[in-house]
């Protein structure tokens, strides 16, 4: 099983950024954590100390914005009532401008990956996007953090900003691929309902820059990250063999998650199928009671045999037939014959001896070749 | 049995005024079936008709009634068809009667199919007595009603009952009215076998049954038959009368009555509704009148969705043609399609019918194509071609001219609507021919139409126009010469034979951009994009282009995402339509009968 823990603090709020953040003062801050601490030890009484956690991610918000000695207390909580593997993956994501004086700490904590925003060396990028930090802090926050001992780093890069061309992202590349991350997630933007940035380019169908344009963005990015090196593991991700991010990989197979803290959301083992639950997005109610769901859903098989294959399609892997047929006791053709002989004869989907997986132009058309697994 | 005791009988009405519901009543009132066996619509037991409140067969049941006068009568009530496509099956039903009850509704009054069959059955020289229905309802007005039919059709109508069928309300007087108002027969039993075929259905136990109306003379096991028309001859093997759903064999039946035989016949084609059955070895003088061969009137191509399937299709019609000979069809081959039918139908009820019996009852995944009508081709070399199927049009150079059929249609309109369904016949290519004001506030309209004008949406149309006030009833007139063109559809560059219709030259452009504009919305998208052109002999006239699909791949997708980013490939994921591949597009199934949904409005 693996652990979310949700950090909606940040010093301020990018102009893509749907995620349930903001900014806040101290005193709500500390209220938080204490309402977190409270939600650890209730929760992991389901749980129980049987279970090994193999991954725990913090992620935001922004949750370097809280004191050392806050994160310190999160994480003495969770290795209090959870069973914690020893080689477990522990993520968190930083600001570049917030984490340099964290890193010695968060690392001597026992996190040992970073997820670092960067997302352009632009200033004039990083200025529309509404970033805080400059590349030269970036720079600083990355030398800081092999210093402190971390060896298993991710940057965050964005593509299909605005006015972006394809020398500015080569660009941006470029200076990433120098510091030798081990990992890089390169997100297209998109413009969510509810953003500035939906204000601003208002409720286009598409990308700002163009569906081509934006395509051409997307596989320059996977040209050249693969030239260097790093393996395209799934549509937005790419690490040097051996870095992919376990828990994130957790996601699209599909395995059990705890979610924890405001609008954070679980996938637990439940007696008729997996259950999907979402914490409260209400600061006011989860601080009240950080116990408070806002949804809670009892998956049907078909459910999860329809998540096995649109999460599965997003790893260039695939997914793995032979471990669906051992899951769910049907093989994927029995199911999706049609669908399959379909999708091969377009060129969207490719099947291996035990896999059935996006081809480039498959990536392409995703979400029309993952919409036809629903039923 | 009596002459004098035997009431030989129909309902006659507009569509919904009552009739199925009224027949229902009488055969539970006359004590036939107790109340408990009672199906809803004994009469109409084909799933279908249920559903659709259509009676497609006409068929027949045998009642006894004991009147008020201490006499037992025999009723036999003869359902009829009530749309226009069986316009000649009702009028050899009517010609099977004695007498006719007229349905009308106490809050509709008169409509244009309460006008036709009345002229109908008083062409057939039936007595008509009229009932006013629905008089439950709050809006009933029966006096108005019955001022109606005395003004507009000129029958007695002051005593008729007023009745609701549907509360049980009335229903003696009716049962009274029909032994004092209806005539007896009048045949003699002692003259040679002279019977009229109504109806007959294919069982397969029995081969043919014959549904007829006995006229002069008797007919017993063992009478050699033979039906004067088709010349069929078949030695009887069972007489009996219509119980409601079943068959009671008799021993004979004679003039006046009405029932069935069967003679180990095995083709309904040989006992054509509208024949005259006689005794082989003593036969009448002549035929009854009015027969006529059943012509269809509009044509379609049915194709199995898996070409696998069309061993399935051709079984499948060869079934249903034993029971329905007004069905016509035979072998053909499409580009687009593959291997399939033209099917004759008598209208475009029956086409749908047919099309859902198919799918319905043999499990069948069809394609059907665009109805057309049956054209005239007057080639320059003299020959002269019947035209079903718009792919087998001559070139325009070995084309003298065309014809297209014609009908005389009369629609009944309250006056608010006149102009509406005046614009409509107007655009409709109609030749007004009269208006008469049948009372104060409704129209009688007469027009001339171009049958291929009203067999798609014109009843649609109509309706739309008229906030369903209008009705409307018409009959083949002739064929007249007319500019027509066939319209092509290029999709993706390519040719389908099986979207091509015949259209008036001066309608090809705004059909053609109405169907481009159509087809736009039925194709989805593909990976490419996909033209789609309307084309008059080459030159194309309109054009429409379905966009290539979006390239959209979420960026993200975390465990917070997964059941909100689920909801939206939800919505872009279109229903699974039936798709039928032409080149490298994949056209819905539903796409080829898009030339129906050319609506002006």
């Amino acid at each position: 099983m693996e652990i979310y823990v949700h950090i909606p603090f940040c010093e301020k709020k990018c102009n893509y950024c749907d995620f349930l953040s903001g900014p806040a003062d101290p005193m709500v801050r500390q209220m938080y954590v204490n309402a977190l601490c409270a939600e650890i030890a209730q929760r992991s009484k389901d749980i129980g100390k049987g279970e090994k956690i193999t991954t725990v991610y913090f992620g935001g918000g922004t949750p370097s914005v809280l004191e050392n000695v806050q994160i310190g207390v999160i994480m003495a909580a969770l290795r209090e009532h959870f069973n914690i593997s020893k080689d477990a993956e522990i993520t968190i994501e930083v600001n570049p401008k917030s984490a340099r004086d964290k890193l010695q700490f968060l690392n001597g904590l026992g996190f040992n990956r970073l997820s670092i925003g960067m997302q352009s060396v632009h200033r004039s990028e990083l200025e529309l996007l509404g970033r805080i930090h400059s590349f030269e802090e970036f720079d600083e926050c990355f030398i800081d953090a092999r210093d402190a001992g971390f060896t298993n780093i991710s940057v965050d890069v964005m593509t299909a900003i605005p006015g972006q061309t394809e020398q500015m992202l080569s660009a941006t590349l470029d200076k990433v691929l120098s510091y030798s991350p081990e990992h890089i997630s390169a997100y297209s933007l998109t413009i969510e309902r509810g953003t500035p940035f939906y204000e601003q380019f208002g409720d286009i169908e598409g990308p700002v820059v163009g569906e081509e344009n934006e395509r051409k963005l997307y596989w320059l990015t996977v040209d050249k990250l693969k030239a260097k090196g790093y393996k395209h593991y799934e549509i937005s991700n790419f690490a040097k063999p051996g870095f992919e991010s376990r828990h994130n990989t957790g996601y699209w197979n599909r395995v059990h998650y705890l979610g924890l803290g405001l609008g954070a959301s679980s996938c637990l083992p439940a007696p008729e199928g997996d259950e999907r639950s979402r914490n409260t997005t209400s600061l006011e109610a989860y601080l009240g009671n950080p116990l408070t769901k806002e949804e809670s859903n009892v998956l049907t098989r078909q459910e999860m045999i329809e998540e096995t294959m649109y999460l599965g399609l997003r790893m260039m892997d695939g997914v793995d037939t032979d471990a669906f047929e051992r899951q769910f006791g049907v093989t994927v053709r029995s199911l999706y014959a049609d669908v399959i002989d379909d999708l091969a004869a377009q060129g969207l989907v490719y099947e291996g001896g035990s896999s059935l997986s996006l081809t480039d132009l498959g990536i392409d058309y995703g979400n029309h070749v993952f919409a036809q697994f629903l039923s | 049995m009596d002459q004098s005791h035997i009431r030989n009988f129909c309902i006659i009405a507009h569509i919904d005024h009552g009739k199925s519901t009224l027949a229902d009543r009488i055969i539970e009132k006359t004590g036939l079936l107790t109340s408990r066996e009672m199906q809803e619509q004994v009469l109409d037991n084909m799933d279908l008709e249920r559903e659709r409140g259509i009676t497609i067969k006409s068929q027949a049941v045998r009642t006894i009634y004991k009147a008020k006068n201490g006499e037992e009568y025999t009723f036999n009530l003869i359902d009829t068809p009530g749309h226009v496509d069986f316009n000649y099956e009702v009028s050899r039903s009517l010609a099977a009667c004695d007498g006719a009850i007229l349905v009308v509704d106490a809050a509709q009054g008169i409509e244009a199919q309460t006008l036709a069959n009345v002229y109908l059955a008083l062409d057939h020289d039936l007595d008509v007595f009229p009932v006013i229905n629905k008089i439950d309802l709050p809006s009933a007005e029966p006096d108005r009603v019955i001022n109606e039919i005395e003004d507009v059709i000129g029958i007695e109508a002051m005593d008729a009952p007023k009745i609701s069928a549907k509360m049980g309300i009335g229903i003696d007087d009716v049962l009274e009215a029909v032994v004092s108002k209806i005539p007896a027969p009048s045949g003699d039993a002692n003259k040679p076998l002279k019977a009229l075929i109504f109806d007959s259905i294919y069982d397969s136990y029995k081969g043919v049954i014959v549904f007829f109306r006995m006229m002069d003379g008797k007919v017993s096991r063992g009478t050699k038959v033979r039906m004067m028309a088709t010349g069929a001859t078949a030695e009887v093997v069972e007489v009996g009368t219509f119980g409601a759903g079943q068959f009671i064999p008799c021993e004979e039946l004679s003039a006046g009555m009405v029932g069935y035989l069967t003679a180990s016949i095995k083709n309904v084609r040989d006992t054509m509704v509208g024949d005259t059955i006689t005794d082989d070895e003593r036969p009448c003088d002549e035929a009854l009148p009015g027969y006529k061969k059943v012509q269809s009137m509009v044509f379609c191509g049915m194709y199995p969705a898996d070409g696998a399937k069309y061993p399935d299709l051709r079984d499948a019609l060869e079934k249903l043609q034993l029971n329905d000979a007004s069905l016509n069809y035979e072998p053909e081959t499409s580009i687009a399609l593959g291997f399939g039918f033209r099917c004759g139908f008598l209208g475009l009820l029956h086409l749908e019918i047919i099309q859902e019996r198919l799918e319905r009852e043999y499990n069948l995944d069809l394609v059907t194509t665009a109805p057309s009508v049956v054209y005239k081709v007057y080639k320059t070399n003299g020959e002269v071609i019947d035209l079903t199927n718009p792919t087998n049009l001559p070139d325009p150079s070995e084309i003298e001219h065309m014809e297209e059929p014609i009908v005389s249609a009369e629609i009944m309109v309250t006056k608010d609507f006149v102009g509406p369904i005046m614009d409509l016949c107007q655009t409709r290519r109609g030749r007004y021919l009269s208006m008469e004001y049948i009372e104060e506030t409704r129209a009688l309209l007469k027009y001339e139409l171009p049958l291929n004008e009203i067999i798609y949406d014109f009843f649609d149309a109509l309706k739309s126009r008229s906030k369903g006030y209008a009705s409307f009833d018409y009959e083949l007139k002739g064929y007249e010469q007319s500019k027509l063109v066939k319209l092509d559809i290029l999709v993706n560059k390519e040719e389908v034979d099986a979207l091509s219709f015949i259209v008036h030259a001066d309608s090809a452009y705004e059909r053609g951009r109405k169907m481009c504009e159509k087809l736009k919305d039925e194709i989805p998208r593909h990976l490419f994009e996909i033209p789609i052109q309307a084309a008059v002999g080459g030159k194309v006239i309109a054009r429409e282009t379905v966009k290539a699909m979006r390239k959209d791949v979420l960026a993200k997708c975390y465990g917070g995402d997964i059941t909100r980013k689920k909801k939206l490939l939800e919505k872009q994921k279109e229903g699974k339509k039936r798709m039928r591949q032409i080149g490298n597009v994949e056209i819905p199934q539903k796409a080829f009968m898009s030339v129906l949904k050319l609506s002006d409005d």
